[in-house]
């Protein structure tokens, strides 16, 4: 074997330049794949982490009918019983009711249709991170007039980012995406728009409300809206809440629409209580998201403990009318999205693959035909043919890892670099993003199990390639391969 | 006994519809220490003949029995072992490993035949002091002259240890220096080492060497001279 390795390694440098052009492309397509990979699945989990993990949950109990039709009747009773089954269960890890209904939002001769979400507000914000969006800086009409200091071209220019941000941080990357001139006067921009609200606390009567929302009442904080609309079993719901504190989310649609309340204070509008015989109240929540001490991601492995965890709460709950959704069920979109761009992403890999598969097999075709005498030489004089085949795969397969090895080495450092310091898209870019609520940020995958399957995959590919000398090896006839 | 048994020798190569009868009923005895060169026009069947005799083609008719073994009866890959125990092969040109050095290309061989690294080196060196090439061995076969390539070619063909060699044409690619240089190498080891040689030729220098002239013509053996 060592034998056959140094024939086939110094064979690879009798054409210098064919055996660097060749691995040079098989370089290229480890260089794509892993760098496109590591986007592919960092975005995947960005966005998993984002929506799943800190918004919808592993898992949702619902009423039965609540997922096909979400009305503020289908609400289940957030009872003592229920959290204590939830809290005692050690595959869980968390769990957050919710109580969410439409409504119309008005102020002064405004108003507009809404989406009104009671919460738990401390463990909503530890959950979802509510108060990180809390506006702290407002850049508008009063506050460009203070920006004196702006060239006359980027005081037109900023106009565009007339908003709520909830740090300089997005100030800064909203501006730099418009124009990068914007770099020098970024903190003297956010000193001259400062926003100032607060969240809100359990028990009181307080709202938080998106910017958008916000901006098409006309209202600021310490303003207040009233709230109109169905509550539970045909009641009229309404009420006059005053604004803690604007919310700068992400997402447009739910900035156009989203207003915070203290969980009590929504059942309180909605009317989703009722006195049982016994005196107590039984209060009402549209759903309790859960997490379970598994981690979410869109590896179809690392669903399975999760739809464990979810079949087994759903036969416990059963007789109660309840039901348990895993988050592939609940955000169906969002899981399907996610499996196409996957597939398709895949699909082109495997495009590239063959392509440069069939370049090394352009390669593999030269070096046969130029070695037609040797081989037949190679063969009298009692080299077997199954040593003769070693050496050519051995060829075939140190030009591809050497390839692949050098992609590795260069994608490894930046597609870490890359998940600690992940690329920001502009606004035009960050599309893909608006329908979920979250930061429009390309962080990559870190290196892991893709970074060795994705090689090995390429590896296969080439080596496939293979199969030729191997087969043209046995038929070869040594009389023949003489006189060539 | 005869290290080499030609009986009734029939070679027919069929190229599509057309039947080209290269050997057509050859007998042949080569004993053991023989120096034979067989000589012929071109298209004889020279070449067809040593490629039967070093089990490089399988004939159509007839045996080729070798120390006891007939040849013609073995498998792809045991021919392939027989010949790396039993024949040396020096063709006319590109012999070598153009990767391997003269050294390693001697060594080579004896590396299929799994010989030990002390037998390797020290057979290595002595076949290259025979054949006068001590002082090339770590250059690559393109880094030599034609000549010392067949000379490196002769000294593989001896590392095996094998019964006969076989060279088809083996100086029809060298000046005359070389081919003197090369046809006396090749006479001292049958003289020293009673290495068995067949040559293919129409070399007239190289017959006026040989000890045997096997004479062919249109496939059939029309002479056959005991010289010395
Ligand atoms: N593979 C083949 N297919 C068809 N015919 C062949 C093949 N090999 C040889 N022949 C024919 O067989 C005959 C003998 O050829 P061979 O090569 O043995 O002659 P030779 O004596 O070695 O000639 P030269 O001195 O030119 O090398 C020729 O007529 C040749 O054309
Ligand atoms: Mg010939």
């Amino acid at each position: 074997m060592k034998e056959m390795l140094k024939i086939a390694w110094r064979n690879l440098w009798r054409n210098k330049r064919r055996t660097i052009i060749t691995a040079s492309s098989v370089f290229f397509a480890a260089l794509i794949a892993l760098t496109m990979r590591s986007f592919q699945l960092g975005f995947y989990n960005y966005t998993i982490n984002s929506v799943i993990e800190h918004f919808v949950g592993h898992l949702q109990i619902q009423q039965q009918d609540y997922h096909n039709n979400p009305s503020i009747d289908n609400v289940l009773e957030f009872s003592d019983s229920l959290q204590q089954l939830l809290s005692k269960d050690p595959d869980i890890k968390f769990f957050i009711p919710r109580l969410e209904s439409g409504a119309m939002a008005s102020h002064a001769n405004a108003s507009k249709v809404c989406m009104v979400v009671g919460i738990n507000p401390i463990k909503e914000n530890y959950f979802s991170g509510i108060s990180k969006h809390l506006a702290k800086y407002k850049i508008d009409e009063q506050s460009i007039q203070k920006m004196g200091f702006l060239p006359a071209e980027l005081r037109v220019l900023i106009n565009k980012a007339q908003g709520y941000y909830s740090s300089k941080e997005k100030i800064k990357d909203v501006l730099l995406a418009l124009s990068k001139k914007f770099g020098p006067y970024i903190d003297r921009i956010a000193k001259e728009s400062p926003y100032h609200g607060h969240y809100i606390k359990p028990g009181e009567n307080q709202i938080l409300v998106a910017g958008g929302l916000a901006n098409y009442l006309g209202v600021n904080v310490g303003d207040s809206i009233v709230l109109l609309g169905q509550g539970y079993h045909g009641s009229t719901a309404i009420g006059k809440y005053r604004i803690a504190g604007i919310l700068a989310l992400p997402s447009p649609l739910m900035n156009r629409t989203f207003i915070y309340m203290p969980l009590r204070c929504a059942q309180e509008l909605f009317s989703t209580y009722d006195i049982k015989p016994n005196g107590d109240t039984a209060r009402y929540v549209s759903y309790i998201a859960v997490n379970t001490r598994f981690q979410a991601s869109i590896r179809p492995y690392d669903y399975i403990p999760i739809e464990r965890v979810r079949q087994r709460l759903d036969r416990e709950l059963k007789g109660k009318n309840l039901r348990v959704l895993g988050w592939k069920q609940i955000n169906k979109t969002l899981y399907q999205q996610i499996q196409s761009d996957n597939i398709s992403g895949q699909i082109i890999l495997m495009v590239i693959y063959i392509i440069i598969a069939f370049g090394v097999f352009g390669t593999v075709l030269m070096l046969m035909a130029e070695r037609r005498k040797e081989f037949g030489i190679m063969l009298s004089i009692g080299m077997s043919r199954g040593k003769l085949r070693q050496t050519l795969v051995l060829e075939i397969f140190i030009m591809t890892v050497m390839g692949i090895i050098a992609a590795i080495l260069i994608t490894y450092p930046v597609v870490t670099y890359l998940h600690y310091h992940p690329i920001y898209l502009g606004n035009e870019a960050a599309k893909a993003y608006e329908q979920f609520n979250f930061e429009p940020y390309m962080p990559t995958q870190l290196p892991d199990i893709y970074f060795l399957i994705q090689p090995l995959v390429i590896l296969i590919m080439m080596m496939l390639t293979s199969i030729y000398p191997i087969i043209y090896i046995s038929k070869l006839k040594v009389s023949k391969a003489l006189r060539a | 006994m005869a290290v080499i048994e030609i009986k009734n020798l029939h070679k027919i190569y069929k190229s599509g519809e057309v039947e080209v009868p290269a050997i057509r009923g050859v007998d042949l005895q080569i004993e053991q220490g023989e120096f034979t060169a067989i000589v012929g026009p071109s298209g004889s069947g020279k070449t067809t003949l040593l490629n039967l005799i070093g089990g490089l083609d399988d004939p159509t008719e007839g045996v080729v029995i070798i120390d006891g073994t007939d040849i013609t009866k073995l498998k792809d890959n045991q021919l392939i072992d027989f010949r790396l125990w039993n024949i040396g092969f020096v063709f006319q040109a590109y012999n070598l490993i153009p990767v391997l050095t003269a050294k390693e290309n001697i060594e080579f061989i004896m590396h299929l035949q799994g010989k030990s690294k002390e037998e390797r080196e020290s057979r290595t060196m002595e076949l290259l002091e025979k054949v006068g090439l001590a002082d090339r061995a770590n250059s690559r076969p393109s880094q030599l002259s034609g000549g010392q390539q067949q000379r490196v070619a002769v000294a593989r063909a001896l590392a095996s240890k094998p019964k006969f060699v076989l060279a088809d044409e083996p100086t029809a690619n060298l000046d005359s220096v070389a081919t003197s240089n090369l046809l006396d190498l090749m006479e001292r080891l049958n003289q020293e080492e009673n290495m068995t040689f067949i040559f293919a030729t129409h070399d007239q220098r190289v017959i006026d060497k040989a000890h045997r002239i096997v004479q062919i013509e249109d496939g059939h053996i029309v002479g056959d001279q005991q010289i010395k």
